[in-house]
């Protein structure tokens, strides 16, 4: 490494300065998108009725989140859900990055794995929960697993048309530079598949989140899910709506955060 | 020390795989190219000028004779040489900065002071100082080929190996990067194999020039260029021997357009 001096630091600092602008101006945009929300949910405020059992409006949502807060459930629940769709979205990157890589190096990998691959991918994951239940038993494990099986193929695919697509001379100048394997991929090739895995990543994140609650509502595990579905069987309809808004939020910063590092990411590619 | 060639090929084969099966590109090649020697190899587009410099590279295996650099067997790249691709834009790594792709190639093998030492004198070279911060896909194309000779030269070679370095270059930009390449040449001594279809350039960079014709390819004439150096973009291309070796060049050419 070339030792850092202040024309380095000061490139990071402007790196920094660049992408704050560029933060500030996406969130204001990503703003401007739910102005129609928060006109809808203000209507419903007004028009709607505090006392109706099936479109309550929002402040009663709110009353609901606070009950549940209060009895303690609604912050372990959001964290549950949270820890495993963070967990899972790791898992599945490093795998999906790592068997996607092979794949994509090596067409006779790709013979070999590809039918077996298609026929896993097109499982809907749901339909997994009931025979992972069953092979691992009802635990974090179980859960973990079934994320990571739904979240696992878009990296994956990612990967391996990222890797197909390289440039034949970057594959060149590796050779001919005479890098180490390890330095190839640290380097050269995980950098430039950079742009790929974090479009990989972005695809996987709703689905982890999905298959996540999908978990907890089918097993009663602990999350936002068996929250939910709880609510539902007490026919608690503004804690239904509440927590819905809650699992919308959760999406939407999960997404917003992982759009940020990826705009972040790829500053120096000047990608984003 | 004897005067060892650089670069040696005796009866050197080359096939490559195609749709219709394997075909063979070069065919029978005999070539001596000695130290410190600036070597073009010129041809029209398809015959193997590139095939030729990336199986000295050993970048691309041969069928069969031998092709040696400095009397070892080229099999796979091997150090002392430094390949400049044409292709800047793919051959550069945009995420790093200037400086950081100088430095790919030697990072890890010297001490930082030993390695920024180095690379410095390498972006020196090619007259990138102010720009050692930016990023490649900053800058223009000229100078972004100048990033990857100044990655070449960070590895001290002792041949540089140049496919078509200057073919996506306009004119002005291509003459300076020439008489740049010159000065570095005379500076390091390297040996320098350059692959171009420029009549010109090929007279006004070169000691000899390696003419390939025919499908498979050999070589059909080897020129030896006698101009004074240091060279100059105006003087040298006014000379008489200059001239003569441009109609001859082009005499040559001229009949393989009409075969």
């Amino acid at each position: 490494m070339i030792a850092t001096n202040a024309p380095a630091q000061a490139i990071a600092a402007g790196r920094g300065r660049r992408w704050a602008i560029h933060a500030a101006a996406n969130t204001w945009s990503a703003l401007q998108g739910l102005l129609p929300l928060i006109v809808l949910l203000l209507l419903w405020q007004v028009l709607g009725d505090p006392r109706s059992p099936y479109f309550p409006p929002p402040s009663t949502w709110a009353a609901a989140l606070i009950d549940r807060t209060s009895a303690g459930d609604l912050a372990p629940a959001v964290l549950a859900t949270f820890q495993s769709v963070a967990a899972a979205l790791v898992l599945a990157t490093g795998l999906g990055v790592g068997i996607g890589g092979l794949i994509g190096a090596s067409p006779a990998l790709e013979r070999c794995l590809g039918p077996t691959l298609e026929f896993l991918r097109t499982l809907p994951p749901p339909t997994i929960v009931p025979v992972a239940a069953l092979l691992i038993g009802v635990n974090q494990e179980m859960k973990l697993s079934v994320i990571v099986f739904a979240a696992l193929w878009p990296v994956l695919l990612n990967t391996t048309s990222g890797v197909r697509s390289l440039h034949p001379t970057l594959l060149e100048v590796a050779r001919s530079l005479q890098l180490g394997a390890i330095a190839q991929v640290t380097k050269i090739f995980l950098p430039a598949l950079l742009p790929s895995i974090l479009t990989g990543v972005r695809v996987a994140a709703p689905l982890a989140i999905i298959v996540s609650l999908l978990a907890e509502m089918l097993t009663l595990m602990p999350g936002l899910g068996a929250l939910l579905l709880m609510a539902q069987r007490n026919f608690n309809a503004a804690e239904v709506f509440g927590l819905l808004a809650v699992v919308g939020s959760f999406g939407f910063i999960i997404n917003a955060v992982l759009a940020a590092f990826e705009s972040w990411a790829l500053m120096p590619q000047g990608r984003s | 020390m004897t005067t060892q060639p650089s670069f040696q090929c005796e009866s050197l084969c080359i096939d490559l795989p195609g749709a219709p099966g394997v075909r063979r590109i070069i065919e029978d090649l005999d070539l001596v190219v000695r130290r410190g020697e600036f070597v073009s190899i010129l041809g029209g587009s398809g015959t193997g000028k590139t095939t030729l410099l990336r199986t000295l590279a050993g970048l691309t295996p041969y069928s069969s004779g031998r092709a040696a650099y400095e009397g070892r067997e080229v099999r796979s790249p091997v150090p002392g040489m430094a390949m400049v691709f044409q292709d800047y834009g793919h051959a550069l790594l945009m995420w790093r900065t200037v400086r950081r792709n100088v430095a790919l190639g030697v990072e890890g093998r010297l001490r930082d002071a030993e390695l920024d030492n180095k690379v410095q004198n390498a972006i020196r070279m090619v007259g990138l100082d102010r720009f050692k911060d930016e990023y490649p896909w900053r800058l223009s194309g000229g100078m972004q080929q100048r990033v990857q000779i100044a990655r070449a030269l960070a590895m001290e070679p002792s041949a540089l190996l140049m496919d078509e370095p200057f073919g996506a270059l306009d004119a002005m930009t291509k003459a300076s990067l020439q008489d740049q390449l010159l000065a570095v040449q005379a500076e390091t001594g390297a040996t320098v194999l350059f692959v171009t279809h420029d009549i010109e350039e090929a007279i006004y960079l070169s000691d000899t020039i390696i003419l390939l014709k025919g499908s498979p390819a050999h070589i059909a004439r080897r020129i030896r260029v006698d101009l004074p150096r240091p060279r100059d973009q105006i003087e040298t291309k006014e000379l008489p021997e200059y001239l003569r070796l441009r109609h001859q060049l082009y005499e040559a050419f001229r009949h393989e357009i009409h075969a």
